[in-house]
């Protein structure tokens, strides 16, 4: 099958280190892929490129067949990818509609309107836009909750609905339950598993049990480079693997 | 489920009580001491903070070179005026507005290149040229140092008829109703699908740019749509003095409105106009107080000092939290009451 995203042989250097070293990947549309490894393999900046906040020093990155690397990241977000940030990035002052408002606004008027006199609910869509996100974020009860006010979980929950309401073709969830009781990472789990009907997700998590339970495909980093690919069963049972980063533990 | 405007619940009730004001004003004024020409000047201050409204407590960016754009839209109103290249007031005024605006669009083109402190710092550089600019290379045009004087009173062709506007309160409605037009444009605009994208970019500039908003582009665009306000406000400056200053350009002009937008509430469009009018007022009366007289800029200055510490959102912000916290805390206490038995029901298991 195509390729919905390829990146080729990318690297990142900072100064003198190499963050990301040569890195290939190939994501299949209708999959979700987990991207795992110890602290500082890489896995943050590869996704930063992926998103266009960081430029690859080197390599390509494809999407849909175009090419995407040096554009930023309000072009990749345009061209279908959107990302879910590690750190909670919301709008803290607006309500939870309000949050979801934005990027609902930039999929349905473009990146630069100039509408000064059209009123919010002349923006065709936007009202059933916002609405679906809400109802698969779990969120419509806290619709006119201010963000800032929102229990932990539900902001994070509402980081994921801001990247969601631009209607990516692929979605980058960066540590999705980070931070979360069992309780809320169970629930997130059960939410990302019904994400995956409509949209390719790639995943990094720390959580080995989300892992397992979600991807039908990890890539394993260690210092910048990929030294595993494959299937969870694989991935399990691979001995460089258990050396590297699960410490044999599994 | 409703989407409403973002950060804006008000409705045109808020539009009605301003042209109240609007109308009242002049004839309430006088029982302080004030007067109409005073307030013919807080009404066009109020219009130039409009716009510095919108950039700073609207999208978040601090200009330190309005003054550019204000004297820039003056100076060209009052050269066409002055010259008698133009008798239609309105023209004027127009002409003005968009060469400011087209300044506002070059300018900001530059200085958006970089932002925060980097921003204001261009932004700064920018009104000092332009203030040197009028000073020597086109004094020719603009009188230098000492301005263009000898502008006629509001010529405004109607058609059927031309309005001659003569009082000291015919042009302050004048001044009054080109207030309310701005003031209802920048309502719309802040109400908009653009005013929220405005809004996002000043809470998290960078998520705003991630999920898809060009930002550079908003902010150039309400730049220059603050230059514009900049620029009918010198314009109305020079009409209503029948004298062109110098120093609409000057550093101090740049910074006394960042002042009154920040002391009347940031982030509220009423607020600069209110700063304007407490600023202009106290100016006034400190002034002709005895033995205080010296010392307006000291008592100013201390003034703003205890009001910017007292409400972060400026006096309009706070008048306005305390009307929302008090409609909120009774809708909650309604809603405690409704909700209580459900609320004990779920904590029984």
């Amino acid at each position: 099958m195509a390729a919905l995203l390829e990146a080729r042989e990318i690297v990142k250097r900072f100064g003198g280190l190499v963050a990301v070293n040569e890195l290939s990947l190939h994501v299949e549309p209708g999959t979700v892929n987990a991207l795992i490894g110890p602290n500082g393999a890489g896995k943050s900046t590869l996704f930063k490129m992926l998103s266009g906040e960081v430029r690859p020093t080197s390599g390509e990155i494809f999407f849909k067949g175009a090419r995407l690397t040096g554009m930023n990241a309000t072009e990749v977000c345009r061209r279908g990818i959107s990302k879910s940030y590690q750190t909670t990035q919301i709008f803290p002052n607006f309500t939870v509609i309000e949050n979801i408002a934005i990027p609902a606004l930039a999929n349905l008027r473009g990146s630069f309107r100039l509408d000064p006199f059209r009123r919010m609910r002349g923006v065709r869509g936007l009202a059933d836009l916002v609405g679906g996100v809400l109802r698969s974020m779990g969120l419509e009860e806290r619709a006119e909750t201010r963000a800032g006010d929102l229990a932990y979980g539900e902001k994070r929950r509402l980081e994921i609905g801001l990247a969601l309401a631009t209607r990516p073709d692929l979605l980058l969830l960066d540590e999705p339950t980070a931070g979360m009781s069992p309780e809320e990472s169970k629930s997130t789990v059960e939410l990302i598993k019904e994400l995956r009907k409509n949209v390719t997700i790639v995943v990094v998590e720390h959580d080995m049990d989300v892992v397992f339970e979600l991807a039908d495909r990890i890539t394993v980093m260690h210092e910048g480079r990929k030294i595993a690919e494959g299937p969870p069963s694989e991935i399990r049972v691979h001995p460089a693997v258990r050396e590297a980063y699960l410490g044999g533990t599994l | 489920m409703m989407l409403r405007a973002i950060g804006d619940r008000s409705t045109w009730r808020v539009e009605l009580a301003v042209a109240v004001f609007l109308i009242a004003f002049p004839w309430v004024f006088p029982i302080i001491g004030g007067y109409a020409n005073l307030a013919t000047r807080i009404l066009i201050l109020g219009l130039f903070g409009i716009g510095m409204d919108l950039i700073f407590g609207y999208t978040g960016m601090l200009s330190f070179g309005q003054a550019a754009f204000y004297g820039t839209g003056g100076f060209v109103t009052a050269y066409l005026l002055s010259t008698g290249m133009l008798h239609n007031t309105l023209g004027a005024l127009a002409a003005g507005t968009i060469a400011a605006a087209c300044c506002g669009m070059i300018i900001g083109y530059l200085c958006l290149r970089q932002s925060g402190v980097y921003f204001a710092m261009l932004t700064l550089a920018f009104g000092e040229v332009f203030y040197f600019l009028e000073n020597s290379p086109l004094a020719k045009w603009t009188g230098g140092e000492n301005g263009l004087p000898g502008l006629p009173k509001p010529v405004i062709p109607l058609g059927f008829t031309t309005l001659h506007v003569q009082s000291n309160l015919a042009l302050y409605y004048f001044v009054a109703i080109l207030f309310f037009v701005g003031y209802w444009v920048a309502r719309r605009i802040v109400r908009s699908p653009m005013g929220a994208v405005l809004r996002a970019i000043l809470e998290n500039p960078a998520r705003a740019a991630a999920v898809g908003h060009n930002v550079p582009k908003y902010k150039l665009a309400v730049f220059t749509i603050a230059a514009a306000y900049a620029g009918i406000a010198g314009g109305l400056l020079g009409i209503f003095q029948g004298y062109m200053p110098p120093d609409a350009f000057s550093i101090d002009q740049s910074g006394e409105i960042i002042i009154m937008t920040i002391i009347g509430g940031a982030g509220t469009l009423i607020g600069p106009l209110v700063g304007a009018g407490l600023w202009s007022y106290l100016r006034e009366a400190l002034q002709n107080l005895h033995g205080v007289g010296a010392f307006w800029k000291l008592i100013l200055g201390l003034l703003f000092i205890v009001l910017v510490t007292l409400f972060r959102r400026g006096i309009t912000g706070g008048i306005t939290d305390s009307i929302g916290l008090f409609r909120v805390r009774r809708r909650t206490a309604a809603a405690h009451v409704e909700e209580a038995p459900a609320v004990s029901g779920e904590v029984q298991p």
